[in-house]
């Protein structure tokens, strides 16, 4: 199979996270976040960098909505641009997913999430956005897509105390094992669909790829 | 600190041969930055479903540093060729002095070291596109341009000038009535200063190529207008008489000698104007000539030999005489023998 290059015009970035928490305190907000995100912005929409056009970018650093709400507005924006690129004939290729903030663990099984600006302390499985929740998005909507997703996520302290190898290493276990999990099953369920109907042509693979990274806010 | 070090690494780039880095490449880079900083935590790239492929593997961010290294490669070509050239120039120069002093040593003079003339043209430059049509014609010239130069003063000057004088047959040429062809005499001259001045010019200056191709163009152009050298009248219709048949051929053939000689001077003195003037320049040039073309046809000499003709009551014999004395002899003895 011939791998196309990448170019702006097939390329999707949401950008996700918060550089504040006002239902969290055990999340420190910083300043840097909101930079790092700036600037990630302006590398990408720059002509003269990534060259990205303004519409193929979902924005929702730092917005005031729920994980629900966040979750629709994702949605949207997939099936929205995927509709007008495939319109105007060149059809999304690849999706970046790009998070900066705070991530944690909750929960017996120690699940991952992503800690945005509605999270609260007392309740982080609900407010936060749940990494496997994302995932389930992206298969959802965008699973014919090469998929680049980076986190750039600073953990609690106590993160590091509840987990021998440090978090993000169980972080990226974690998701990864979503993935994996999440492309078996659909798998199956592919090749229960080629029984009926034939498959198309040019579908590309469905892959993932993934930098983790645990930060220090105050060293941006 | 990690997306700062992600972004560095993607503006900056690496100085790799590759135009574009995929995500390991940036990872590398990026921690190559983050190195730096005590306890900086390590990023860490996976690729969860490998069964078509690694995408950390697709090209996916332009690299800038490839750009900076493509133009910091092509300069050091530069400087190594303008380095060569140098050395080069040194090492001749060594030889000539060291031959000199071989000769000065067996007594055979030669005190002075004059270098071998190079022929420094900047067509040499041209590229393999321009190297059509005019860049052929130019390279030619260039390589052979004193040897052109000379040829096109010596056509010029016996042409123009010595020819006419010998054989009224086959040059013979009057500029506005007059037997004696002043016009053409001075053109020839002229053609040949100007010839004179782009030989022994060394360099290609725009002054000096407009300069000598307005005159050139301006000595071709009077003399097309302003010249007489053809009776294709006689040649037509004045049957009665093989002499004067068989003489009015040598007008014709005239004409031609004359014409190409014309040619010749507006073709090099264009060639010139146009080859340092802008677009302007070309097109004003080219305006004064188309109306150097219209006044010489509703005002020029062959304009006043046809009102002539219309005057003359004897239109039907059309022989003309060229010369003020054949007219003058033709009018006084009524006869069409005269010439």
């Amino acid at each position: 199979m011939d791998v196309k290059t990448p170019t702006p015009q097939t390329t999707l970035l949401i950008l996700l996270g918060a550089s504040v928490w006002p239902l969290s305190s055990e999340f420190q907000s910083s300043q840097a976040f909101a930079k790092a995100a700036q600037g990630v912005k302006g590398y990408f929409l720059n002509p003269r960098l990534f060259g990205l056009p303004a519409k193929n970018l979902l924005d929702l650093f730092d917005a005031d909505m729920s994980a629900d709400n966040l979750d629709v507005a994702i949605g949207e924006f997939l099936q929205q641009r995927l509709k007008s690129m495939k319109a105007e004939g060149n059809s999304a290729r690849d999706l970046l997913l790009y998070f900066i903030g705070h991530g944690g663990f909750v929960g017996r099984d120690s699940d991952f999430f992503l800690a945005i600006r509605r999270t609260r302390e007392d309740n982080k499985r609900a407010s936060g956005l749940q990494m496997l929740s994302l995932v389930d998005r992206l298969d959802e909507q965008a699973n014919h897509l090469r998929r680049v997703i980076i986190l750039d996520c600073c953990f609690a302290a106590a993160a590091y105390a509840a987990f021998q190898g440090g978090p993000a290493e169980v972080a990226l276990a974690k998701t990864a094992n979503m993935l994996k999990v999440n492309q078996k099953m659909r798998g199956s369920q592919q090749k229960e669909q080629r029984c009926s109907a034939p498959l198309a042509k040019d579908l590309r693979p469905d892959s993932y790829q993934m930098v983790v990274q645990p930060c220090s806010p105050e060293l941006f | 600190m990690f997306t700062r070090a992600f972004l560095d690494a993607l503006t900056q780039g690496t100085s790799s041969q590759k135009a574009r880095l995929n995500l390991r490449d940036v990872k590398d880079v990026a921690w190559d930055f983050l190195s730096s900083i005590p306890d900086a935590p390590r990023p860490v790239v996976d690729s969860p479903d490998q069964s078509e492929g690694d995408v950390a593997e697709i090209p996916f961010f332009p690299n800038p540093g490839f750009e900076k290294e493509r133009i910091r490669l092509a300069e050091k070509e530069q400087r190594r060729r303008l380095e060569e050239q140098f050395h080069y120039a040194e090492e001749t120069q060594r030889r000539q002095l060291e031959e000199a002093e071989k000769r000065q040593q067996l007594g055979r003079g030669g005190a002075s070291v004059v270098p071998p003339e190079k022929e420094t043209d900047s067509f040499d430059l041209l590229s393999p596109q321009k190297a059509q049509g005019w860049g052929k014609i130019d390279t030619f010239l260039s390589k052979r341009r004193r040897v052109a130069w000379i040829c096109f003063m010596l056509l010029s000057l016996t042409v123009g000038s010595v020819l006419p004088g010998f054989d009224r047959g086959f040059f013979s040429i009057s500029n506005l009535g007059m037997s004696t062809p002043y016009l053409t005499i001075i053109g020839s001259v002229g053609a040949t200063g100007v010839g004179l001045l782009f030989l022994f010019s060394k360099d290609k200056r725009p002054f000096l190529d407009i300069l000598g191709g307005i005159s050139l163009c301006g000595i071709a152009f009077t003399n097309f207008a302003l010249s007489h050298y053809i009776s294709y009248y006689r040649a037509y219709f004045n049957y009665d008489s093989y002499y004067n048949y068989h003489y009015a051929s040598f007008y014709i053939f005239a004409f031609f000698i004359f014409f190409v000689l014309f040619s010749l001077w507006l073709f090099v003195g264009t060639r010139f104007v146009l080859r340092s003037a802008n677009i302007v320049g070309g097109l004003l040039l080219g305006v004064l000539l188309i109306i150097g073309g219209i006044i010489r046809n509703y005002l020029g000499p062959l304009r006043f030999t046809q009102m002539r003709e219309e005057e003359d009551d004897r239109t039907e014999s059309p022989a003309k005489p060229t010369t003020e004395e054949a007219l003058v002899c033709a009018r006084w003895t009524n006869s069409h023998e005269c010439g």
